[in-house]
This record gives C-alpha cells, sequence and structure tokens, in this order.
C-alpha cells in the first residue's frame, strides 16, 4: 500500500495553493488583467523615459488603474475557481475524498497570493525605475502601491466568498462591473471604494488604510470560509478583523475627514 | 466467516415516494464483486452510500469496520476510498496529469515528489502515460472514462466502487480494464456495478443481482447461470409462451421461460439467467400492481 497521509490536513494546503495560484496567474481572466497593469505600468515609464513625469500622484495613476484592473479580474477568476467543482459536474465525486472544504478554500484563498505576488513584482519595479530616474515616490506613494496589492488579496478574497454565498457565474462579472466604475469613491473616505481617503497625506495615515484594506480582507476570507467551516473556528479570525477594521475606520474617518456623513457616502 | 469491507443493513433510501433501497442487506469483502440490476433497481444508490456522499433514511452502514456517519470515520474511510462515479466530471482545462494530481492532492498527498510518481503509476496503469500532458478537453470518451478510472486508483484504496466502469470503452480497452482489475495489489475490494455481463463473467468471484432495490440474487456467476438451466431452449419460430425470446443470428429464436416439453434446450448463460430473474420479478411487480 502506499503510505497513508504525509502529514496532517493543513499541509495540504500549501499544494492546493501551488496548484490553484498556477491555474489562477495562467487563467486568461488574470492574463487580460495582468496586460491592464502592464499597459498601466508601461504609460508611467514612457513618461519617465521621456521625462514628461511630474509626480507619481499626476503619472502613476494609469498604473495604479490598471492594477486595480488586476485585482477585480483576479475576484473574477477566483470565483471561477471557486465554482469549478460545481461546473465540471465533481461535486459528489470531490466529496468523496478525504480533503474538507474549508480546507480547499483556504488553498484558494492563498492561491491569490500569486497574483498579488506578481502585481507586487510591478510596483516594486516601478517604484525602483522611479527612483533611477530621480522620481522616487515618498513614504505615502509607497504605501499606497503597498495597498494595491493588497487590494489584490481583498479582491480574490471576494471572489471566493461570492462563490460560496452565491454560487453562480453571473455574479462576479456584475461585482466586477460595479467595483470598477465605483472606484475610486466621490467621497474622499467612503467605505465601500478600494482606493478611497485620497486626501491623506501623512504616512500614519496611510498605514492605517494598509490596516483597514488587511482587516477587510480577513473578514471577506473568514466569510467564504464560514459557509463549510465550524462556526467555532472563525471566531477569533471573525473577531480580529472586525476589531481591526473597526479601529482602522475610526482612526482614519477621525483623520481625513471634516465632516463624518459626507465622508462615509 | 467471511471477512467484510462492506456492510449493509436493512438500508432504505427514499427519493419522494420512491423506494430507491427497500431494506437492503449485503455483506461484500476482497476480491471482485459485480452488481447487476435493470436501470433504476438502486445499484448507483447504493454505490453512493458505499461512497460516503449519500446518507441512508434507515439501516446501518458500515465500511472498512467504520461509521461512515461519525465525521472522523468518515474521513478515514475516504483516506481508503476509491470511487468512480457513473458520470464522473473532469476540469477541461487542466491536463490529464495536472488533473489526477489535484485528485491526489485532495487524497492528503502533500509531499510534491512521492504525489507526482504515484500520479505518474496510475496514469500509466490507465494507459494514458503518453497523454498526460494533453489537456482534459481534447481527451477522447474513452481516454476520459480512463483518466476517471486513473483517480480513483489513487493510493491503492482499499475499497473501490466502480459504477459502470467500462461504459463507453472500447472491447480492446474493456480487456485491458479487466487485465488492470484483476491484477490490482493487495488483493482490495472491488464493487464493480455494471450492465455489461461479460465483465461480470470475466472478472467476479461473486455477482449480486438488485431489482426493486432488494438483493435478488448472491452468489458466483456459475450459480447464477445455472438458475437458468433448463429453461432455455432453441426454435425456429418465435414462441409466445417464453418470457422473452429473440431471434438470433442464424434465423432461429433463442427463448428463455418455461420451455414446452418437446423443448431443444440450450446452455444457460449469466445473461439468461439475469434476464429471466429480472423478467420474473417485472411480471410481479405488474401482477401486484
Amino acid at each position: 500500500m502506499i503510505a497513508a497521509a504525509d502529514g496532517p490536513p493543513g499541509s495540504v494546503v500549501p499544494a492546493l495553493s501551488r496548484v490553484e495560484g498556477w491555474q489562477l496567474v495562467s487563467h486568461p481572466i488574470v492574463l487580460t488583467g495582468l496586460a491592464f497593469a502592464l499597459l498601466g505600468c508601461a504609460s508611467f515609464v514612457r513618461a519617465l523615459v521621456t521625462g514628461s513625469a511630474i509626480s507619481w500622484d499626476e503619472d502613476g495613476w494609469m498604473a495604479s488603474v490598471g492594477v486595480l484592473m488586476l485585482g477585480i479580474l483576479t475576484m473574477v477568476a477566483t470565483n471561477h475557481s471557486a465554482l469549478r467543482d460545481r461546473r465540471e459536474h465533481t461535486v459528489e465525486q470531490h466529496a468523496t475524498l478525504p480533503v474538507r472544504p474549508p480546507v480547499r478554500t483556504s488553498g484558494l484563498l492563498v492561491a491569490s497570493l500569486w497574483p498579488a505576488g506578481i502585481a507586487a513584482v510591478l510596483v516594486v519595479a516601478l517604484a525602483a525605475f522611479g527612483a533611477a530616474k530621480g522620481l522616487a515616490p515618498d513614504s505615502v506613494e509607497l504605501i499606497h502601491l503597498a495597498e494595491r496589492v493588497v487590494s489584490i488579496l481583498l479582491l480574490g478574497a471576494i471572489g471566493i466568498a461570492l462563490a460560496a454565498w452565491v454560487p453562480s457565474p453571473f455574479v462576479a462579472p456584475v461585482v466586477a462591473w460595479f467595483l470598477f466604475f465605483m472606484t475610486p469613491g466621490e467621497a474622499p473616505a467612503a467605505w465601500h471604494s478600494l482606493v478611497p481617503w485620497e486626501t491623506m497625506n501623512s504616512t500614519g495615515l496611510a498605514m492605517w488604510h494598509l490596516v483597514y484594506l488587511a482587516g477587510l480582507t480577513a473578514a471577506v476570507a473568514a466569510l467564504a470560509l464560514a459557509k463549510t467551516s465550524r462556526p467555532r473556528a472563525l471566531i477569533v479570525p471573525a473577531i480580529a478583523s472586525m476589531t481591526l477594521i473597526s479601529v482602522s475606520a475610526v482612526v482614519l474617518v477621525d483623520g481625513a475627514c471634516p465632516s463624518v456623513g459626507r465622508c462615509l457616502l | 466467516m467471511m471477512q467484510t469491507t462492506m456492510d449493509l443493513t436493512g438500508v432504505e433510501k427514499r427519493f419522494g415516494g420512491v423506494h430507491a433501497l427497500d431494506g437492503l442487506s449485503l455483506g461484500i469483502g476482497p476480491g471482485v464483486t459485480g452488481l447487476l440490476g435493470p436501470n433504476g433497481a438502486g445499484k448507483t444508490t447504493m454505490m453512493r452510500i458505499a461512497a460516503t456522499v449519500l446518507a441512508p433514511d434507515g439501516g446501518t452502514v458500515r465500511l472498512l469496520d467504520r461509521d461512515p456517519t461519525d465525521a472522523d470515520d468518515r474521513v478515514e474511510i475516504r483516506r481508503r476510498l476509491g470511487y468512480l462515479p457513473q458520470e464522473p466530471g473532469f476540469y477541461q482545462r487542466f491536463t490529464a496529469f495536472e488533473f489526477v494530481d489535484y485528485v491526489a492532492i485532495l487524497k492528503e498527498m502533500s509531499d510534491r515528489r512521492l504525489r507526482h510518481e504515484e500520479v505518474r503509476r496510475v496514469l500509466d496503469l490507465a494507459g494514458l502515460g503518453d497523454v498526460a500532458s494533453r489537456q482534459v478537453k481534447a481527451l477522447s470518451g474513452g481516454m476520459r472514462r480512463r483518466l476517471a478510472f486513473a483517480q480513483a486508483l489513487l493510493r491503492d484504496p482499499e475499497l473501490l466502487l466502480l459504477d459502470e466502469p467500462t461504459a463507453g470503452l472500447d472491447p480492446e480497452q474493456r480487456l485491458r480494464f479487466r487485465e488492470l482489475v484483476s491484477n490490482l495489489p493487495n488483493r482490495p475490494t472491488v464493487v464493480l456495478s455494471t450492465h455489461v455481463t461479460e465483465d461480470i463473467t470475466a472478472l467476479c468471484e461473486r455477482v449480486i443481482v438488485i431489482a426493486g432495490g432488494v438483493v435478488r440474487f448472491d452468489g458466483t456467476p456459475g450459480t447464477l447461470a445455472a438458475t437458468a438451466d433448463g429453461r432455455v431452449w432453441i426454435a425456429d419460430a418465435a414462441d409466445p409462451r417464453a418470457t422473452l425470446s429473440w431471434r438470433m443470428g442464424d434465423g432461429r429464436h433463442r427463448h428463455i421461460g418455461d420451455p414446452p416439453a418437446d423443448a431443444e434446450t440450450a446452455a444457460a448463460t449469466i445473461d439468461d439467467a439475469y434476464l429471466l430473474m429480472v423478467g420474473e420479478v417485472r411480471v410481479g411487480q405488474e401482477v401486484a400492481a
């Protein structure tokens, strides 16, 4: 007989995330997003090379939008992956295997690191090239770049949570469309916007916004797992993520908004 | 006492008002056991219960000496189980290797090197080594069937459930399948649900006929064939007294049922016995109705 399990069930997550990660980054939808990100970065590189770039705010926005598109399309792709068993009629077949659904969901959540990693490489290369051309991003701009990367993780988790709770292939594309057109938000601190708090101009507030996005990512991941996990297993992550979201949101609104009501909507 | 891997006692399963299983009891041990039965007899329902994806409405089930209603036991059963469903699904965008590799991960094989060795082994066993890098959507129907078989063989399961494994296979592939099943190492418990009686004759040491959700016959293929001894006859014309009759290639008619006194009887096959048994069950049900 072949040896029994190679390790505890948790050790399956890295193996699963490698396979799912590769499937994600080779998915035509993510490749399209990557093309948008490269296009956005290329426009900034061109401005840097020709010497017409003035600042990251003025000239780097195309790169930001490109990476945002990568994130939104990653959401569609993770949703597509999470619905694979339904689409390919393998739900029952795979239900006879020992790895439980939450472990599979965890593998897919971790797989979002792949497109996020590619985005990280892109923005680091862009920042390095900018610095070489005499336009190094300042600390706030660096944190904003990091936010784009974390946004990809958040959007990847949203795609998986949508598949868990609304298992229809039509939902994620609609949400993607909606997200693209409501981002950036009208209000300076709109809670729903992925690129909010544009008025933030301090490293502290920018860092808090990063914490806010990380909290949202953890909360959405817990929501994705909640469908198949034992509720007790999610109490600590849920409380931790809600705490992060609440504290960071309070600090941000207090620091960035002259009028709370106007900020949040 | 026979060592059993799969024990079902008084198992009931209803779908709406239909009794798919009506107090089914059987015990199956190592070796190849064939399940025969008409469509809707309850074979697939029984296989799904044995595969731990369907819970019975009544009765008790024990698999590999464990209780599938217990969550931990169920996981342990799944570690030692191989299942080829009647209508297997595939990840179309994956290659054959990637698909089996994915299933291997879900069978808790996390060590990449060992897993890849095992994936190559089962693909070779199923005769798919040469097309391992081909996308599933580019494989023929027979190849996909073998791919589904390959994934069921991962980690040499102790209980292997095969629901119509030879459907869609050409004669050569069917022979290769028989060779493969008969040479499985460590003498696992193989339950083979099929309509192909040749597979039963060629492979199974035991055959169980299910009809109407209960066991109608349990014995060797030879014993099953013997139940039709003296009830098969050949005549030049169709005989209305036969339960079933058909015209053969040479123009004569083969009949099964209760033969007339002067009939020219023929040696019974497992097909004859099965048709006779199922035909009588159906007639009995019609009379009861």
